[in-house]
């Protein structure tokens, strides 16, 4: 058995057109889960498309199960053991819930006929979509639609689960539901999940990065990046101008980040602040 | 060293077999394919049901009216094929990946050949057991379908199938698949007779022939088994009309290695040359042995 870690990146980089959408991004996984955290085209999607297998960067090295997937071979092994959600699913509208899980078991290489009836009703019920499942994915909702979506990456019980950004369209009560399932499955898996919601990393995710311009700003816990805002944040009557980042609490009081003035008001700072200010950062920030 | 086990080509190609079983019933299932299927019926009935507006209406006619199945088939090939377009979901991220699902789709094409085949035997039986239709306005004979010439419709089948697929492969978009179904089935099926100069090589294949006799010919001193047809609108001279199984049979050859050349899209890598060459030669082989035996 390798003790090589689940994932492994060294100096990936990946350009479009001469856009550069990921600048050497390093870092390791093994089991558990990690957030990833940024703005709008910081390269999430092309990172989490690389550790689905569907991209390949242009250098560095990638490693999955210390398996190479440039490698044909490898690529074959590794797809064995992994769940991909991507950000925009293409599901098949007219067939049922259960015929598209179905379907993706065989995609799965599932092919025990009762074994992949019983991973299909598995994954139905952990998105709670057991009572729907003979219903054809044109009558449902946008939010059951995703959880559908969620279903197909959690079938099979995969070993490395990448998803991007799979609370969308989702209710507060199936986040929750989906939070407790990639808790569950952490315990032997590992769970790479993008999000723009920070109230989410702070309570479902052990370890976040903050993915910027294409480069890692911050690899740490949450309550880290919120140490990282600590001395940084302070309440004002107005918007300072020299603040990075200023809005209007629903108290009234302006929430100012950056340099604070002398003798100002400093707040408690929050997993917004730090980051808000990693994500402005133009060199990696330490927890 | 890495822990990593992939699966076994064994295990793939079960995979392969179960996604094409899956797609096949969804194939049988379609609604665009039975449609096609019963529009194509209806077409056919209506055909034998009108007066022979010529003396071989009704034989050379019947092929015609396989124009909505041709393009329902192409239509529905496509549109099931364009699920293994890698930007579907989970396409590239799984071990039965695009190439797998592409084989899986074609193979799911047995489905509707072989209930076409069925169909066509049926009327191949039933056109026999009620009798043949008579073509020729001298020397007459009745004549039912061979079973060469009835193959030709579950073969153009399993060429629009092949087709269907290997369209979704090179042009990965809906409305651009519908648009080639519908003309490729009407150019190749709905008016099969504007090819008929070049009968070996034409997709469709409408017998009987009409051979020219020259302005020399003299209707009392020809063979007794010669079916004849005097000079009127469409012909200036004595032609004769010939129904012939063996060419027909070296024009179902010709339309597997036309299949096998189009199914060539679906595989990658040397695979796809060798299918391809190999299609290619059959289908040249069934040209010659259509040369070889000829019409007259």
């Amino acid at each position: 058995m390798s003790t090589d870690p689940t994932v492994s990146l060294e100096g990936v980089t990946k350009r479009y057109r001469g856009v550069t959408a990921l600048d050497g991004v390093s870092f390791e996984a093994g089991p558990g889960i990690v957030g990833l955290l940024g703005p709008n085209g910081a390269g999430k999607t092309t990172l989490l498309r690389i550790l689905a297998t569907v991209l390949r960067p242009d250098s560095g090295e990638v490693r999955l199960f210390g398996g190479d997937p440039g490698r044909s071979h490898d690529r074959h092994g590794i797809r064995c053991r992994l769940g991909y959600l991507p950000q925009d699913p293409v599901l098949y509208r007219s067939f049922s819930a259960f015929d598209v899980l179905d379907y993706v078991g065989i995609l799965k290489l599932i092919l025990d006929p009762d074994e992949r009836r019983e991973a299909v009703r598995d994954a139905l019920d952990l998105v709670d979509l057991t009572d729907q499942m003979h219903r054809r994915l044109r009558g449902l909702s946008g939010g059951m639609l995703q959880r559908v979506a969620i279903a197909a990456a959690l079938l099979g019980r995969p070993d490395l689960l990448v998803l991007d950004e799979p609370a969308n369209g989702l209710d507060p009560d199936h986040r929750m539901r989906l939070r407790e399932a990639l808790a569950d499955r952490a315990t032997r898996s590992t769970v790479l999940v993008s999000t723009h919601q920070t109230a989410e990393v702070a309570v479902a995710f052990p370890r976040v990065l903050v993915l910027t311009d294409g480069a890692i700003r911050f690899d740490g816990p949450p309550s880290a990046l919120a140490e990282v805002a600590r001395g940084r944040v302070w309440l004002d009557e107005r918007k300072h101008p020299d603040a990075l980042r200023s809005w209007t609490t629903p108290e009234g009081a302006v929430r100012n980040i950056g340099d604070p003035p002398s003798g100002a008001q400093l707040a408690e700072p929050a997993i917004d602040d730090g980051y808000l200010l990693v994500s402005n950062a133009t060199a990696e920030v330490g927890p | 060293m890495t822990d990593l086990q992939v699966p076994p080509a064994a295990q793939l190609v079960a995979g392969r077999r179960a996604l094409a079983v899956v797609e096949m019933g969804r194939a049988l299932r379609h609604p665009v394919f039975l449609a096609s299927f019963g529009l194509s019926g209806l077409l056919l009935w209506q055909l034998l049901n009108e007066p022979e507006a010529w003396s071989t209406f009704h034989y050379s006619q019947a092929l015609m009216s396989m124009f909505p199945l041709v393009a329902g088939t192409i239509a529905t090939a496509n549109l099931i094929s364009l699920r293994a377009s890698p930007q579907e979901v989970f396409g590239g991220a799984v071990p039965l990946d695009t190439s797998w699902r592409r084989q899986a789709q074609l193979l799911a094409g047995i489905g509707p050949v072989a209930v076409v085949a069925v169909a066509v035997a049926l009327f191949g039986l039933g056109a026999r057991f009620w009798g043949g239709d008579s073509i020729g306005v001298v020397q007459p004979q009745t004549v039912t379908w061979s079973a060469p010439e009835l193959a030709q419709i579950p073969l153009l089948v399993a060429f629009s199938w092949a087709f269907g697929c290997a369209l979704a492969r090179l042009v990965p978009n809906r409305s651009f698949g519908l648009v080639v179904a519908f003309l490729v089935g009407f150019l190749t099926v709905g008016v099969a007779w504007i090819f008929q100069g070049q009968p070996y090589v034409t997709l469709v294949q409408v017998q009987p022939f009409e051979v020219d006799l020259g302005a020399a010919f003299v209707p009392d001193r020809a063979p007794a088994d010669w079916i004849l047809l005097p000079p009127g609108d469409f012909a200036e001279h004595w032609q004769r009309v010939v129904v012939s199984p063996a060419v027909a049979a070296g024009h179902d050859l010709f339309l597997v290695g036309v299949t096998l050349a189009w199914s060539a899209a679906l595989w990658a890598g040397r695979r796809r040359w060798e299918l391809h060459a190999g299609g290619v030669v059959v289908a040249v082989v069934g040209v010659a042995a259509q040369s070889f035996v000829g019409i007259g």
